[in-house]
C-alpha cells in the first residue's frame, strides 16, 4: 500500500504544481506585460440599447439601492431598460419595485409569484430576458453598486461582433466587517485584479461571472439561452467558447458588492459554487477537448479551469497521504514538505488565486496595509479544502441519483457602499 | 458608434486596472543573483552550518534539561547521496499505551471530531485544523496500541540535515524572492534584507523546532513527536514565508507610486 500512496501523493504535486506553474504564468503576465485594454477606448462611444436584469428574491434590504444607482447611471435613459424581476420574494421586495417603477419610466417591475414554477436566479433571468429589449443583457445581483460610468464600460467590447459576453470587476464593499471579509476581499483582489486580466490578456477563457456583466441577447439566444445550474456563468462561458465566441473581461469596469459576512453563509456559497462548477466540468470537459473553435492554449486552460474546484480536493487527499506516509516512515518529510508547500502555495487563498497573485494585486490597488493580512489567508485554504471536498461527494451525489439544484440565498447584510467606485488615477 | 470620438486618443488618466510595473532587467538578474548566491551558499557551507545548529540545538537542549547523546552520521536525506549533520538522541522514556486506553484516546477523538463537524459555533477553518490534529492523534493511538507498540517513527533521534536544519526553506524563498519579490520595482535592499531575514528566521526556528520536539519527547512522551513535528514543521515554514514575502512586498509598495507604468 506505501509505494502506491508515495505514487498518489507525488501524482497530486505534480497537479498542483501545474496549477501553480499556471498562477506564476499570469501573475508575471500581470505585472509586467502589457495589459488588455478590453475596448475601453471607445467606452461611451460605442452605446447600445440595454437592459439590465436584477433578479430578486427578498431583497428589501438591498433593491432600492441598485435600481437607484443604474437610474442615475451616465448613460443614455432612453436606452437602458431596467428589470426588477421579483422572484416570490416573501418580505416588501415587489411593493419597493414597484414603487421604483412608478417613478421611472424605464424600470419595469416583474413578479414571479406562480406557486408552480420553478424558482432560482436562473429563472428570474429566464423570465427578464423574455422581456428583454437591448441588444445587451446585463446583470446585477441586488447587493451590488453600480457606479455612474460602468454601463458604459461594460458594453464597449461589444463593438467587436467576435463578443459574447463580458465581465466586470468585484470588490467588496463591507471588507471592513469582520476578519472573514477581509480575507474574501483579498480573494476577491487576487481573482480579479490578477487572475482574471491576465487571463483577458493571455486570450485565455475569461470566465463570466453571473453579476456585473452580460451576454448580447444575440450570442445568448444562439447558445440556448440561460440554463438552469448553480453555476449558470460559468456554464454559459463554456457555452460561449464552444460557439466561436469569447469573453471579455473589463477590469476597469469595478462594482462593489456585499460578501458574505460569516462562515455558515461562506459554506453554504462556495459549496453551491463549487457544485455548480464540478458539474459543469462533469458536462464539459469533453466538448472542451474536442472544440476545434477553441485554441490549444485555451483547451488546457479550459481543462484546469473546470478542475479548480478539484484541487482542494486533491490537497486534502494529499494531507491525508503525508499522515500515513509520516506513519509508515517511508521517507514521508521531503514528501509533506514539499506537498504542503506546494499545496498552500497554490490554494492560498481560496480557489481562484494564489497568495502571490493577492500579493501583486493589492500592490497594484496600492492596498498598503492589506499586504500584511496575507499569511490569515491560510484559514480560507483550510476552509476551502474542507467546503471543496463536501461539495464533490454533493456533486457525485446528485449525478448518481439525478437530483434537481437546491438554491441556497446569499443573506444581505445592507451595509453602506460607496456611492461609486474609485475613478480613474485612484487606489482605494 | 460615434467614429470620430472613437479615433481620438483617451485622455483618461491611468487606472489601477490597466496599470503594470515596468520590467526591470537589472532587477530581475540582480534577483536570480542573489538567489544563486543563497542556495550556492546553503549547499556549500551545509556542513559548517549544521555544526553551528548543532552546538545551538545542544545548548538548548542542556537548557531543557533533557539528557541526550550526539554522533556525526550519514543521513539518508535526498536517497542516501547526501551526508547529514549530527544525530541527537534522548533516552527512551514513557511507557507503552495499553490498548483500552488507546481505544479510548481513539474515541475520544472521533466524538469531539463529529460534535466540531456538526457544531455551527465552530468556524469551518477551525474544523479543518481539528480534523487533522484529531486524525494526527487517532491514528498515533491507533498505531502504538495496536500495531506496534511504539509510536511510529524514531522519536527519540534527530538528525540535522537539509530538511529538519531549515536549508530547505531556504531554497524556496530564494526561489520565492527571486520570480516574485526582486522584479517587483523597490529597493534592493529591502528585497535583499528580507530575503536574508527569512534565511536567518529559517534556520533559528529550525533548530528551536527541533529542540522543542527532542525535549517533548523525553519531557511529556513519545506521541507528541508527530504533532509538533508535522504541524509545526511544514505549515509553520509555510506561514513564515508567506508573512516575510507580504513583509517584503508591504516595503516594497511604500515607493511603488512612483514607478507604476501604464
Amino acid at each position: 500500500m506505501t509505494p502506491a500512496v508515495q505514487i498518489l501523493s507525488f501524482v497530486i504535486f505534480a497537479v498542483i504544481s501545474v496549477y501553480a506553474a499556471r498562477h506564476y504564468r499570469f501573475l508575471w503576465n500581470r505585472l509586467f506585460q502589457r495589459q488588455d485594454r478590453a475596448y475601453q477606448d471607445l467606452a461611451g462611444s460605442y452605446l447600445p440599447s440595454v437592459t439590465v436584469i436584477i433578479p430578486m428574491h427578498n431583497e428589501s434590504r438591498v433593491a432600492a439601492g441598485v435600481i437607484e444607482h443604474l437610474v442615475d447611471a451616465d448613460y443614455p435613459q432612453e436606452l437602458v431598460q431596467i428589470l426588477a424581476v421579483n422572484d416570490h420574494s416573501t418580505d416588501d421586495t415587489a411593493e419597493i419595485i414597484d414603487a421604483a417603477a412608478s417613478r421611472y419610466a424605464n424600470v419595469t417591475a416583474v413578479h414571479r409569484t406562480d406557486p408552480d414554477e420553478a424558482r432560482g436566479k436562473t429563472e428570474a433571468l429566464k423570465t427578464g430576458t423574455a422581456l428583454a429589449t437591448g441588444e445587451v443583457i446585463l446583470v446585477f445581483d441586488a447587493d451590488y453598486r453600480p457606479g455612474r460610468g460602468l454601463l458604459k464600460r461594460l458594453v464597449a467590447p461589444f463593438c467587436d461582433p467576435s463578443v459574447g459576453a463580458v465581465m466586470g470587476r468585484v470588490v467588496p464593499s463591507n471588507s471592513a466587517a469582520n476578519a472573514l471579509t477581509r480575507l474574501l476581499d483579498l480573494e476577491r483582489a487576487g481573482g480579479y485584479q490578477a487572475n482574471l486580466q491576465a487571463r483577458q490578456n493571455l486570450a485565455l477563457i475569461v470566465q463570466y461571472g453571473g453579476t456585473v456583466g452580460g451576454a448580447r441577447r444575440s450570442v445568448l439566444d444562439a447558445v440556448g439561452g440561460w440554463v438552469t445550474h448553480l453555476t449558470e456563468d460559468t456554464d454559459l462561458t463554456l457555452r460561449i467558447y464552444l460557439r466561436g465566441f469569447r469573453v471579455v473581461y473589463v477590469n476597469i469596469a469595478e462594482c462593489y458588492e456585499e460578501v458574505v459576512q460569516d462562515w455558515a453563509a461562506r459554506t453554504k456559497q462556495l459549496s453551491r459554487w463549487a457544485v455548480g462548477h464540478n458539474t459543469v466540468m462533469l458536462d464539459y470537459l469533453w466538448p472542451t477537448l474536442r472544440s476545434k473553435l477553441l485554441t490549444p492554449r485555451q483547451k488546457i486552460e479550459g481543462v484546469l479551469l473546470l478542475g479548480v474546484y478539484l484541487a482542494p480536493v486533491l490537497l486534502l487527499l494529499g494531507w491525508v497521504a503525508s499522515i500515513y506516509l509520516a506513519f509508515v516512515s517511508a521517507g514521508w518529510y521531503l514528501t509533506v514538505y514539499t506537498g504542503v508547500l506546494g499545496s498552500l502555495s497554490f490554494n492560498a487563498w481560496g480557489n481562484l488565486a494564489a497568495f502571490n497573485e493577492i500579493g501583486s494585486a493589492l500592490l497594484l490597488d496600492r492596498r498598503k496595509r492589506s499586504i500584511l493580512l496575507l499569511p490569515l489567508g491560510v484559514f480560507s485554504s483550510f476552509a476551502g479544502m474542507w467546503i471543496c471536498t463536501g461539495a464533490l461527494f454533493k456533486t457525485i451525489k446528485g449525478r448518481i441519483r439525478k437530483t434537481s439544484v437546491v438554491w441556497d440565498k446569499t443573506p444581505r447584510y445592507a451595509t453602506d457602499a460607496p456611492a461609486t467606485p474609485v475613478e480613474p488615477g485612484g487606489g482605494r | 458608434m460615434n467614429v470620430a470620438a472613437a479615433l481620438r486618443p483617451s485622455r483618461e488618466p491611468s487606472h489601477r486596472a490597466l496599470q503594470r510595473f515596468p520590467f526591470d532587467k537589472r532587477a530581475t538578474m540582480a534577483g536570480l543573483v542573489v538567489a544563486g548566491i543563497v542556495m550556492a551558499a546553503a549547499l556549500s557551507f551545509a556542513n559548517a552550518l549544521w555544526r553551528v545548529e548543532a552546538d545551538a540545538l545542544g545548548a538548548l537542549l542542556r537548557m531543557s534539561g533533557t539528557p541526550h547523546s550526539v554522533t556525526d552520521a550519514p543521513r539518508d536525506a535526498f536517497g542516501g547521496a547526501v551526508a547529514g549533520g549530527a544525530r541527537f538522541t534522548v533516552p527512551e522514556t514513557g511507557s507503552p499505551i495499553p490498548r483500552p486506553a488507546a481505544l479510548a484516546g481513539i474515541g475520544a477523538f472521533v466524538l469531539a471530531s463529529a460534535v466540531a463537524i456538526r457544531s455551527r459555533r465552530v468556524p469551518v477553518p477551525a474544523k479543518v485544523l481539528w480534523l487533522l490534529f484529531a486524525a494526527i492523534g487517532a491514528s498515533t493511538l491507533w498505531h502504538t496500541g495496536f500495531v506496534s507498540g511504539v509510536p511510529p517513527h524514531p522519536v527519540r533521534t534527530m538528525s540535522i540535515g537539509f530538511q529538519r536544519g531549515g536549508l530547505l526553506t531556504v531554497v524556496v524563498a530564494a526561489l520565492l524572492f527571486a520570480f516574485e519579490v526582486f522584479p517587483v520595482p523597490g529597493r534592493f535592499r529591502t528585497k535583499a534584507g528580507w530575503l536574508l531575514g527569512l534565511c536567518v528566521f529559517a534556520v533559528a526556528w529550525s533548530v528551536v523546532r527541533m529542540a522543542v520536539v527532542l525535549a517533548t519527547a523525553y519531557h511529556i512522551g513519545p506521541w507528541t513527536f508527530l504533532y509538533l513535528h508535522y504541524l509545526a514543521g511544514p505549515v509553520v515554514d509555510f506561514l513564515t514565508i508567506v508573512t516575510f514575502y507580504s513583509f517584503a512586498t508591504y516595503g516594497l509598495s511604500k515607493r511603488l507610486e512612483e514607478a507604476i507604468a501604464r
